[in-house]
């Protein structure tokens, strides 16, 4: 059975101060990294959209054969 | 969550068509909302077909086909045994093509709205799956 947050909890009550000063330099670059990566992923998210959107945008403005979508996706799909 | 069929992605870089304002209003919504998408990883190879034979340009084709792949809100589906047996009985009873019922079959397994222009998935999954236009999923 997997640990419970409220049993870390608990032990860490339990823990001598000295213990808990040192649980808190454990933990601090942990909580820095895991803070840095959360707040990246939207921006990372964000850039991959709009990279898409920069090459559909070009494929938009390309000449096309007169065919509708309809035509071209029974094209791809026969 | 959404299943997004490939028609959709090739009408909103079609923007002479009537469909294709609500295609990029959806897509837009789904990309700056980082909705979850599942796909089955055939949409890249049918992007790439369709600008390729559409616009002649293979290179691009491919940069396309790659910027889609790389949406960190796609799930990524491969065709595998259970997907392939799910697809041939949506593909069995409700008379669909081969493709189009891949899409089908992974909407129906992962609980998606499957968003679609194909005329066969809107007019025949109805019993088995959730199928909207983009202007409609948009509205």
């Amino acid at each position: 059975m997997a640990t419970t947050l409220k049993q870390v909890e608990a032990m860490v009550d339990e823990l001598a101060t000295d213990d808990q000063v040192r649980l808190m330099k454990y933990l601090a670059p942990r909580i820095q990294s895991g803070s840095e990566k959360a707040s990246s992923v939207p921006d990372e998210a964000d850039g991959a959209w709009a990279h898409y959107k920069r090459v559909a945008d070009q494929v938009a403005t390309l000449p096309s054969v007169p065919k509708t979508t309809a035509e071209i996706m029974n094209d791809i799909r026969r | 969550m959404l299943t997004i069929d490939a028609s959709v992605w090739i009408s909103a870089m079609s923007p002479s068509e009537s469909d294709s304002v609500g295609s990029r209003i959806f897509l837009d919504l789904v990309g700056s909302s980082q909705l979850t998408v599942v796909a089955p990883t055939l949409l890249v190879a049918e992007i790439a077909a369709a600008v390729a034979r559409s616009r002649n340009d293979q290179a691009l084709s491919i940069e396309l086909a790659d910027a889609v792949w790389t949406l960190p809100f796609i799930r990524w589906i491969p065709l595998d045994a259970e997907l392939t047996g799910t697809a041939l009985r949506l593909a069995a009873k409700c008379k669909l093509r081969g493709a189009d019922a891949v899409y089908a079959a992974v909407a129906s397994t992962y609980g998606c709205r499957l968003i679609s222009l194909d005329q066969e998935h809107l007019a025949r999954l109805g019993d088995f799956v959730n199928v909207e236009t983009p202007t409609s999923a948009a509205a």
